[in-house]
Protein backbone atom coordinates (compact mmCIF):
# COMPACT_ATOMS: atom_id res chain seq x y z
CA UNK A 1 0.00 0.00 0.00
CA UNK A 2 2.81 2.23 -0.10
CA UNK A 3 3.39 2.76 3.66
CA UNK A 4 6.56 2.85 3.51
CA UNK A 5 8.61 5.14 1.23
CA UNK A 6 12.26 5.57 0.16
CA UNK A 7 13.93 8.99 -0.21
CA UNK A 8 14.57 12.27 1.57
CA UNK A 9 12.17 13.04 4.50
CA UNK A 10 11.12 15.50 6.85
CA UNK A 11 10.18 13.94 10.23
CA UNK A 12 8.42 15.82 12.75
CA UNK A 13 11.18 16.08 14.65
CA UNK A 14 12.67 18.48 12.36
CA UNK A 15 15.46 15.94 11.35
CA UNK A 16 15.87 14.34 7.91
CA UNK A 17 14.61 10.48 7.11
CA UNK A 18 16.07 8.22 3.95
CA UNK A 19 13.04 6.35 4.49
CA UNK A 20 9.31 7.70 5.61
CA UNK A 21 6.50 5.35 7.14
CA UNK A 22 3.30 6.72 6.85
CA UNK A 23 0.11 4.72 8.41
CA UNK A 24 -2.04 7.41 7.66
CA UNK A 25 -2.47 5.60 4.89
CA UNK A 26 -3.93 2.11 6.57
CA UNK A 27 -7.43 3.01 6.70
CA UNK A 28 -7.34 3.46 3.17
CA UNK A 29 -7.01 -0.26 2.69
CA UNK A 30 -9.78 -1.54 5.36
CA UNK A 31 -8.85 -5.05 4.93
CA UNK A 32 -4.99 -4.30 5.97
CA UNK A 33 -6.53 -2.10 9.13
CA UNK A 34 -8.48 -5.02 10.05
CA UNK A 35 -4.90 -7.40 10.65
CA UNK A 36 -3.40 -4.58 11.58
CA UNK A 37 -5.75 -4.09 14.87
CA UNK A 38 -5.62 -7.95 15.16
CA UNK A 39 -1.72 -7.92 15.49
CA UNK A 40 -2.24 -5.09 18.11
CA UNK A 41 -4.58 -6.99 20.07
CA UNK A 42 -2.38 -10.20 19.71
CA UNK A 43 0.60 -8.05 21.21
CA UNK A 44 -1.56 -6.23 23.97
CA UNK A 45 -3.45 -9.70 25.05
CA UNK A 46 0.10 -11.57 24.96
CA UNK A 47 2.61 -9.05 26.41
CA UNK A 48 0.56 -7.03 28.41
CA UNK A 49 -3.04 -7.90 29.52
CA UNK A 50 -1.48 -10.87 31.21
CA UNK A 51 -0.10 -8.74 34.10
CA UNK A 52 -1.64 -5.55 33.65
CA UNK A 53 -5.83 -4.57 33.44
CA UNK A 54 -6.28 -2.29 30.93
CA UNK A 55 -9.11 -0.01 31.58
CA UNK A 56 -8.51 2.65 28.45
CA UNK A 57 -7.40 2.61 25.66
CA UNK A 58 -5.67 6.10 24.46
CA UNK A 59 -5.19 6.72 21.04
CA UNK A 60 -2.75 9.07 19.55
CA UNK A 61 -4.02 11.42 17.10
CA UNK A 62 -3.79 11.82 14.39
CA UNK A 63 -1.78 8.48 12.75
CA UNK A 64 -2.70 6.16 16.22
CA UNK A 65 -6.74 7.48 16.56
CA UNK A 66 -7.83 4.95 13.90
CA UNK A 67 -5.97 2.08 14.88
CA UNK A 68 -6.86 2.49 18.69
CA UNK A 69 -10.06 2.88 17.59
CA UNK A 70 -10.37 -0.71 15.99
CA UNK A 71 -8.39 -1.99 18.89
CA UNK A 72 -11.00 -0.45 21.18
CA UNK A 73 -13.83 -2.13 19.34
CA UNK A 74 -12.00 -5.69 19.27
CA UNK A 75 -11.06 -5.75 23.32
CA UNK A 76 -14.52 -3.99 23.89
CA UNK A 77 -12.10 -1.91 26.39
CA UNK A 78 -13.22 2.19 26.09
CA UNK A 79 -11.69 4.27 24.13
CA UNK A 80 -10.64 7.92 24.79
CA UNK A 81 -7.77 10.24 23.11
CA UNK A 82 -5.87 13.89 24.00
CA UNK A 83 -6.61 16.38 21.23
CA UNK A 84 -3.67 17.93 19.98
CA UNK A 85 -5.16 21.43 18.92
CA UNK A 86 -7.51 22.72 21.73
CA UNK A 87 -11.17 22.89 20.71
CA UNK A 88 -12.64 26.75 20.74
CA UNK A 89 -15.77 25.41 19.89
CA UNK A 90 -18.14 22.83 21.93
CA UNK A 91 -16.77 21.90 25.57
CA UNK A 92 -13.36 23.00 24.74
CA UNK A 93 -11.90 19.53 25.72
CA UNK A 94 -8.30 18.43 26.03
CA UNK A 95 -9.28 15.09 26.34
CA UNK A 96 -12.21 13.10 24.66
CA UNK A 97 -14.06 10.30 26.36
CA UNK A 98 -14.09 8.99 29.95
CA UNK A 99 -10.98 8.27 32.12
CA UNK A 100 -10.78 7.79 35.79
CA UNK A 101 -7.92 8.48 38.00
CA UNK A 102 -6.75 5.03 38.90
CA UNK A 103 -7.70 3.70 35.72
CA UNK A 104 -5.15 1.71 33.27
CA UNK A 105 -4.34 3.51 30.64
CA UNK A 106 -2.44 1.66 27.29
CA UNK A 107 -1.17 4.08 25.18
CA UNK A 108 -1.31 3.15 21.37
CA UNK A 109 -0.02 5.22 18.75
CA UNK A 110 1.69 3.74 14.95
CA UNK A 111 5.11 4.60 15.53
CA UNK A 112 7.96 5.61 18.05
CA UNK A 113 11.16 7.17 16.62
CA UNK A 114 12.97 8.76 19.54
CA UNK A 115 10.06 8.38 21.66
CA UNK A 116 9.87 12.29 22.66
CA UNK A 117 5.82 12.77 21.12
CA UNK A 118 5.08 9.80 23.14
CA UNK A 119 6.41 10.78 26.87
CA UNK A 120 4.34 14.31 25.83
CA UNK A 121 1.22 12.83 25.34
CA UNK A 122 1.97 10.30 28.31
CA UNK A 123 2.65 12.93 30.76
CA UNK A 124 -0.80 14.77 29.69
CA UNK A 125 -2.74 11.71 30.13
CA UNK A 126 -0.65 10.69 33.77
CA UNK A 127 -2.55 13.77 35.28
CA UNK A 128 -5.73 11.43 34.77
CA UNK A 129 -4.39 7.59 35.25
CA UNK A 130 -1.88 5.48 35.27
CA UNK A 131 0.24 5.03 31.98
CA UNK A 132 2.34 2.23 32.06
CA UNK A 133 2.64 0.66 28.34
CA UNK A 134 2.80 1.66 24.80
CA UNK A 135 1.90 -0.20 21.71
CA UNK A 136 2.95 0.69 18.14
CA UNK A 137 3.31 -1.09 14.85
CA UNK A 138 6.63 0.61 14.40
CA UNK A 139 9.68 1.19 16.43
CA UNK A 140 11.79 2.75 13.94
CA UNK A 141 15.24 2.17 16.63
CA UNK A 142 16.42 5.63 17.42
CA UNK A 143 16.62 5.13 21.35
CA UNK A 144 12.73 5.28 21.81
CA UNK A 145 12.66 1.87 24.23
CA UNK A 146 15.27 3.61 26.38
CA UNK A 147 13.80 6.70 26.73
CA UNK A 148 10.70 5.75 27.06
CA UNK A 149 11.89 3.31 29.90
CA UNK A 150 13.55 6.22 31.64
CA UNK A 151 9.98 7.66 32.74
CA UNK A 152 8.59 4.43 33.34
CA UNK A 153 7.05 3.59 29.92
CA UNK A 154 7.33 0.19 28.29
CA UNK A 155 7.44 -0.12 24.36
CA UNK A 156 5.69 -2.96 22.59
CA UNK A 157 6.48 -2.76 19.11
CA UNK A 158 4.64 -5.01 16.70
CA UNK A 159 8.16 -4.66 14.32
CA UNK A 160 11.41 -3.33 14.38
CA UNK A 161 12.06 -1.17 11.53
CA UNK A 162 15.78 -2.98 10.90
CA UNK A 163 13.65 -6.14 10.34
CA UNK A 164 11.11 -5.04 8.00
CA UNK A 165 14.05 -3.22 5.53
CA UNK A 166 15.34 -7.05 6.02
CA UNK A 167 12.40 -8.33 5.19
CA UNK A 168 12.15 -5.97 2.24
CA UNK A 169 15.78 -6.46 0.99
CA UNK A 170 15.04 -10.15 1.37
CA UNK A 171 12.29 -10.30 -1.32
CA UNK A 172 13.93 -7.95 -3.42
CA UNK A 173 11.28 -4.77 -2.87
CA UNK A 174 14.67 -2.82 -2.39
CA UNK A 175 18.10 -2.42 -4.08
CA UNK A 176 20.80 -2.92 -1.77
CA UNK A 177 22.15 0.25 -2.04
CA UNK A 178 19.11 1.27 -0.38
CA UNK A 179 19.10 -1.13 2.05
CA UNK A 180 22.57 -0.83 2.97
CA UNK A 181 21.86 3.61 3.41
CA UNK A 182 18.94 3.13 5.50
CA UNK A 183 20.10 0.12 7.94
CA UNK A 184 23.56 2.85 7.88
CA UNK A 185 21.08 5.65 9.26
CA UNK A 186 18.99 3.43 11.86
CA UNK A 187 22.74 2.44 13.22
CA UNK A 188 24.13 6.15 13.31
CA UNK A 189 21.11 7.46 14.96
CA UNK A 190 19.86 4.90 17.10
CA UNK A 191 21.01 6.87 20.28
CA UNK A 192 19.41 9.85 19.73
CA UNK A 193 17.79 11.66 23.53
CA UNK A 194 14.28 12.09 23.88
CA UNK A 195 15.16 15.50 24.35
CA UNK A 196 16.27 16.39 21.09
CA UNK B 1 -35.25 -7.35 5.48
CA UNK B 2 -38.56 -7.59 6.94
CA UNK B 3 -37.38 -6.96 10.47
CA UNK B 4 -34.68 -4.49 9.19
CA UNK B 5 -37.03 -1.51 9.88
CA UNK B 6 -38.02 -2.27 13.24
CA UNK B 7 -34.59 -2.94 14.33
CA UNK B 8 -33.03 0.50 13.03
CA UNK B 9 -36.08 2.16 15.17
CA UNK B 10 -35.33 0.49 17.57
CA UNK B 11 -31.26 1.47 17.33
CA UNK B 12 -31.89 4.95 16.97
CA UNK B 13 -33.84 5.06 19.98
CA UNK B 14 -31.48 3.54 21.98
CA UNK B 15 -29.10 6.06 20.16
CA UNK B 16 -31.22 8.98 21.29
CA UNK B 17 -31.35 7.80 24.93
CA UNK B 18 -27.84 7.19 25.28
CA UNK B 19 -27.33 10.77 23.96
CA UNK B 20 -29.47 12.33 26.04
CA UNK B 21 -27.79 10.29 29.29
CA UNK B 22 -24.41 10.67 28.38
CA UNK B 23 -23.44 13.41 25.76
CA UNK B 24 -25.84 15.98 26.22
CA UNK B 25 -24.44 19.19 27.83
CA UNK B 26 -26.54 22.28 28.67
CA UNK B 27 -25.00 25.88 28.80
CA UNK B 28 -23.76 28.34 26.19
CA UNK B 29 -21.37 26.80 23.73
CA UNK B 30 -20.00 28.09 20.43
CA UNK B 31 -20.37 26.09 17.00
CA UNK B 32 -17.44 25.70 14.49
CA UNK B 33 -18.67 28.20 12.21
CA UNK B 34 -19.23 31.03 15.09
CA UNK B 35 -22.77 30.21 16.19
CA UNK B 36 -23.83 29.89 19.64
CA UNK B 37 -26.39 27.16 21.06
CA UNK B 38 -27.69 26.55 24.46
CA UNK B 39 -26.84 22.73 24.34
CA UNK B 40 -23.84 21.03 22.99
CA UNK B 41 -23.67 17.29 21.88
CA UNK B 42 -20.35 15.39 22.76
CA UNK B 43 -20.45 12.09 20.14
CA UNK B 44 -17.00 10.93 21.70
CA UNK B 45 -18.99 10.07 24.76
CA UNK B 46 -20.94 7.41 22.44
CA UNK B 47 -18.59 6.33 20.38
CA UNK B 48 -15.64 5.57 23.19
CA UNK B 49 -17.51 3.53 24.60
CA UNK B 50 -18.35 -0.05 23.17
CA UNK B 51 -22.27 0.00 23.30
CA UNK B 52 -22.39 3.28 22.30
CA UNK B 53 -19.82 2.46 19.48
CA UNK B 54 -21.87 -0.68 18.10
CA UNK B 55 -24.97 1.53 17.92
CA UNK B 56 -23.55 4.26 15.80
CA UNK B 57 -21.54 1.20 13.41
CA UNK B 58 -24.87 -0.33 12.64
CA UNK B 59 -26.76 2.59 12.58
CA UNK B 60 -24.51 4.10 9.85
CA UNK B 61 -24.14 0.68 7.88
CA UNK B 62 -27.45 0.66 7.50
CA UNK B 63 -27.62 4.07 5.37
CA UNK B 64 -24.34 3.29 3.76
CA UNK B 65 -26.06 -0.15 2.49
CA UNK B 66 -28.88 2.47 0.70
CA UNK B 67 -26.47 4.41 -1.05
CA UNK B 68 -23.62 3.67 -3.86
CA UNK B 69 -20.27 4.39 -2.60
CA UNK B 70 -16.75 3.32 -3.34
CA UNK B 71 -14.92 5.39 -0.29
CA UNK B 72 -15.97 7.23 3.08
CA UNK B 73 -14.23 10.09 4.02
CA UNK B 74 -13.75 11.63 8.00
CA UNK B 75 -13.97 15.47 8.06
CA UNK B 76 -12.45 16.68 10.94
CA UNK B 77 -10.43 14.33 13.77
CA UNK B 78 -13.90 14.10 15.73
CA UNK B 79 -15.12 11.57 13.21
CA UNK B 80 -11.93 9.77 12.36
CA UNK B 81 -12.52 6.62 14.77
CA UNK B 82 -15.74 6.17 13.90
CA UNK B 83 -15.07 6.74 10.25
CA UNK B 84 -12.48 3.92 10.39
CA UNK B 85 -14.32 1.08 12.43
CA UNK B 86 -17.53 1.64 10.03
CA UNK B 87 -15.06 1.50 6.85
CA UNK B 88 -13.37 -2.37 8.31
CA UNK B 89 -17.16 -3.29 8.64
CA UNK B 90 -18.45 -1.96 5.47
CA UNK B 91 -15.16 -3.21 3.72
CA UNK B 92 -14.66 0.80 2.22
CA UNK B 93 -11.26 2.21 2.37
CA UNK B 94 -11.69 5.28 4.32
CA UNK B 95 -9.93 9.15 3.79
CA UNK B 96 -9.36 11.82 6.46
CA UNK B 97 -10.00 15.28 5.51
CA UNK B 98 -8.94 17.95 8.42
CA UNK B 99 -9.95 21.30 7.87
CA UNK B 100 -10.02 21.02 4.19
CA UNK B 101 -6.73 19.42 3.84
CA UNK B 102 -6.36 16.13 3.02
CA UNK B 103 -3.77 14.53 6.26
CA UNK B 104 -0.97 12.52 3.60
CA UNK B 105 2.39 14.06 3.95
CA UNK B 106 3.41 11.94 0.56
CA UNK B 107 0.15 10.75 -0.88
CA UNK B 108 -1.73 12.16 -3.10
CA UNK B 109 -5.92 12.01 -2.39
CA UNK B 110 -5.95 11.74 -6.09
CA UNK B 111 -4.64 8.13 -5.97
CA UNK B 112 -5.91 7.53 -2.74
CA UNK B 113 -9.08 7.53 -5.34
CA UNK B 114 -8.23 5.83 -7.81
CA UNK B 115 -10.22 2.26 -6.76
CA UNK B 116 -13.75 4.56 -7.17
CA UNK B 117 -14.93 8.20 -7.04
CA UNK B 118 -18.26 7.89 -5.32
CA UNK B 119 -17.44 9.12 -1.59
CA UNK B 120 -19.86 9.36 0.90
CA UNK B 121 -18.31 12.09 4.02
CA UNK B 122 -19.49 10.56 7.81
CA UNK B 123 -19.38 13.43 10.46
CA UNK B 124 -19.83 12.72 14.15
CA UNK B 125 -22.09 16.03 14.24
CA UNK B 126 -23.35 18.70 12.52
CA UNK B 127 -23.60 22.43 13.28
CA UNK B 128 -24.13 24.80 9.93
CA UNK B 129 -22.54 22.02 7.87
CA UNK B 130 -19.01 24.11 7.24
CA UNK B 131 -16.40 21.26 8.27
CA UNK B 132 -18.32 18.84 5.80
CA UNK B 133 -18.34 21.69 3.13
CA UNK B 134 -14.79 21.79 3.60
CA UNK B 135 -13.84 18.00 3.00
CA UNK B 136 -16.34 18.15 0.05
CA UNK B 137 -14.28 20.51 -1.77
CA UNK B 138 -10.92 18.72 -0.95
CA UNK B 139 -12.41 15.71 -2.26
CA UNK B 140 -14.31 17.21 -5.74
CA UNK B 141 -11.31 19.17 -6.21
CA UNK B 142 -9.04 15.64 -5.70
CA UNK B 143 -11.74 13.99 -8.22
CA UNK B 144 -14.67 12.42 -6.41
CA UNK B 145 -18.32 12.66 -6.65
CA UNK B 146 -19.67 13.62 -3.21
CA UNK B 147 -23.52 13.51 -3.05
CA UNK B 148 -24.34 12.67 0.27
CA UNK B 149 -22.75 12.95 3.77
CA UNK B 150 -24.21 11.08 6.89
CA UNK B 151 -23.89 12.62 10.55
CA UNK B 152 -24.62 10.67 13.95
CA UNK B 153 -26.44 13.92 14.81
CA UNK B 154 -27.62 17.28 13.30
CA UNK B 155 -28.30 19.90 15.68
CA UNK B 156 -30.53 21.71 12.83
CA UNK B 157 -28.54 24.91 12.77
CA UNK B 158 -28.14 25.47 8.88
CA UNK B 159 -26.35 22.40 7.65
CA UNK B 160 -29.27 20.54 5.77
CA UNK B 161 -29.82 23.71 3.81
CA UNK B 162 -25.89 24.85 3.15
CA UNK B 163 -25.02 21.54 1.82
CA UNK B 164 -28.13 20.38 0.17
CA UNK B 165 -27.77 23.78 -2.08
CA UNK B 166 -24.00 22.64 -2.77
CA UNK B 167 -25.15 19.39 -4.15
CA UNK B 168 -24.64 17.04 -0.99
CA UNK B 169 -27.81 15.28 0.85
CA UNK B 170 -27.48 15.21 4.93
CA UNK B 171 -28.51 12.04 6.54
CA UNK B 172 -28.46 12.40 10.12
CA UNK B 173 -28.94 9.18 11.94
CA UNK B 174 -30.44 11.59 14.78
CA UNK B 175 -31.70 14.93 14.74
CA UNK B 176 -31.85 17.75 17.24
CA UNK B 177 -35.65 17.28 17.43
CA UNK B 178 -35.32 13.60 18.60
CA UNK B 179 -33.49 14.86 21.31
CA UNK B 180 -35.14 15.70 24.50
CA UNK B 181 -33.79 17.53 27.93
CA UNK B 182 -35.73 17.18 31.18
CA UNK B 183 -38.65 19.99 30.75
CA UNK B 184 -37.20 21.09 27.41
CA UNK B 185 -37.55 19.78 23.70
CA UNK B 186 -34.73 20.52 22.20
CA UNK B 187 -35.47 22.51 18.45
CA UNK B 188 -33.17 24.78 16.89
Amino acid sequence: MGAIKFGDFKLVSGTRSPYYVDLRLAPSYPDILDRIGDLYVEVIKNEIQSTWKIDRIAGVPTAGLPVATVVSQKMRIPLIYVRKEQKAHGLGKSIEGVVNTDDNVLLVDDLVTTGHSTIEEAAILRGRGNVGHVVVLVDREQGGPGNLERVGLQLHPLVKITDVFAYLSELGAIPPNTYEAVMEYVRASTKIPASG
Amino acid sequence: MAQAKPKVQNLRDALARLIEEKALFQGEFKSPSGGRSDYYIDMAMIFTEPTGLEIVINLTLSELGKLQVDKIASPSVEADPIVAVVGIHAKLGSLFIHHGQPIYAYEKLENLLSGGKKVVIIADATFGGHTILAAAGALRSAGAEVRTAITLVDLQKGAQGLLGRNGIQLVPLIEAKDITLPGKRLTP
